[in-house]
């Protein structure tokens, strides 16, 4: 391994290479706040805290709404919970939220909105796929939710429940594509289509 | 490390602004941060938590204590399916409270590492939320003005995915 990023609370991710400091310290005052970019090479990590200065609650800056000062990680698990397509709209909601759904780290292509939709299935899901690749190089988080941990990067799962069709196929088949090109390690796809592909030779 | 009185051992938690709860271990183990502060031996008499205040630290308490005492899903199969409705019925009572309340829950439940009560604050925000325009979760969220698109920022990003926004 070459080198840990930490993500956690801090923005950007802290970035470490194994080499020879003992101790570091990330000191985090209250939660919101960021931390400077933090490049430390060459450096052996036998320590690391996360100090927090007492009584610096959430409330000290009235400026940051609270749930814009959540970590990524949670605005992804919020996520989870919505429709795919709230989530690809949350991106108007504030400069915070504009690239938030290009890197959540797991689609859920079940969607309810879709089936109200006309458009042909594996045009939506190519329409989330691309967008998300739209936002390759403005995304801050894109590479992380990529390369972090020396190429260990986090699976995609993606829930796809419909009944099949060819429309179907080509939605796997972007799906698949888009993983091997993004270097997915895991992809879960849980779905019908095996069966019903039985029940229409 | 002293686990000879596990059962009846106390930890004191310390709130943002100084309150003090005395409870049970179990209770406190609930969080993995401080399961890991206690088997580390890091953990003195008092735990001051000095980002979490006393309204908060209550709740989550309540949650643990719910959470401690419930039987774990390999115990018995027969309290199993009550257990489980019990305590289904709890959390949804539980989540029935103001948008920042949960959000400041949210918040301490990352930080103490409790992981049902990360998801169950996860999925509350997401269900009210559910179905909403813009302009009405940027209210519910109580999302901070000054951190808004431009009209001509919010136009670009709808057209970027005009397909979600028909």
């Amino acid at each position: 391994m070459k080198s840990l990023v930490f993500h956690s609370d801090l923005k950007p991710p802290v970035v470490v290479t194994f080499g020879t400091v003992i101790e570091v310290v990330v000191r985090v005052v209250g939660i919101a706040t960021t931390v400077p970019k933090w490049h430390a090479e060459d450096f052996i990590i036998v320590k690391i805290t996360f100090e927090y200065k007492p009584g610096s609650g959430k409330r000290m800056d009235v400026e940051v709404d609270r749930l814009s000062s959540l970590p990524d990680k949670l605005i992804y698990k919020i996520l989870s919970y919505v429709d795919i397509v709230y989530c690809v709209r949350s991106s108007v909601l504030s400069s915070r939220w504009r690239f938030l759904w290009t890197s959540m780290p797991s689609l859920n292509f079940a969607s309810r909105e879709l089936y109200k939709s006309s458009s042909r299935y594996h045009e939506f899901v190519n329409n989330v796929l691309s967008g998300r690749e739209l936002y390759k190089s403005s995304s801050p988080y894109y590479d992380f939710v990529n390369n972090v941990l020396s190429g260990d990067v986090p699976s995609v799962s993606l829930n796809l429940a419909r009944t099949v069709d060819e429309d179907h196929e080509l939605s796997v088949k972007r799906i698949v594509e888009y993983a091997f090109s993004h270097n997915i390690q895991q992809l879960t796809m849980i779905g019908t289509f095996i069966d019903c592909r039985s029940q229409y030779p | 490390m002293s686990t000879s009185s596990s059962s009846s051992k106390k930890i004191v938690l310390k709130s943002a602004d100084n309150e003090t709860f005395e409870i049970d271990e179990i209770v406190a183990l609930e969080s993995q941060a401080i399961k890991n502060m206690i088997e580390d031996e890091c953990a003195d008499n008092v735990i001051p938590l000095g980002n979490i205040d006393s309204k908060t630290l209550s709740k989550i308490i309540e949650y643990c204590k719910k959470h401690a005492e419930s039987p774990k899903k390999d115990d018995n199969a027969d309290i199993d399916e009550k257990a489980v409705e019990d305590l289904k019925s709890f959390d949804a009572e539980f989540a029935k409270v103001d948008m920042p309340l949960i959000q400041d829950i949210l918040m301490a439940a990352n930080f103490l590492n409790i992981d049902n009560l990360i998801g169950l604050m996860c999925r509350t925000i997401a269900d009210r939320i559910k179905g909403k325009t813009p302009e009405e979760i940027r209210k519910i969220l109580n999302i901070n003005k000054n951190d808004l698109l431009s009209p001509e920022q919010e136009a670009k990003a709808r057209e970027e995915n005009s397909w979600a926004f028909d």
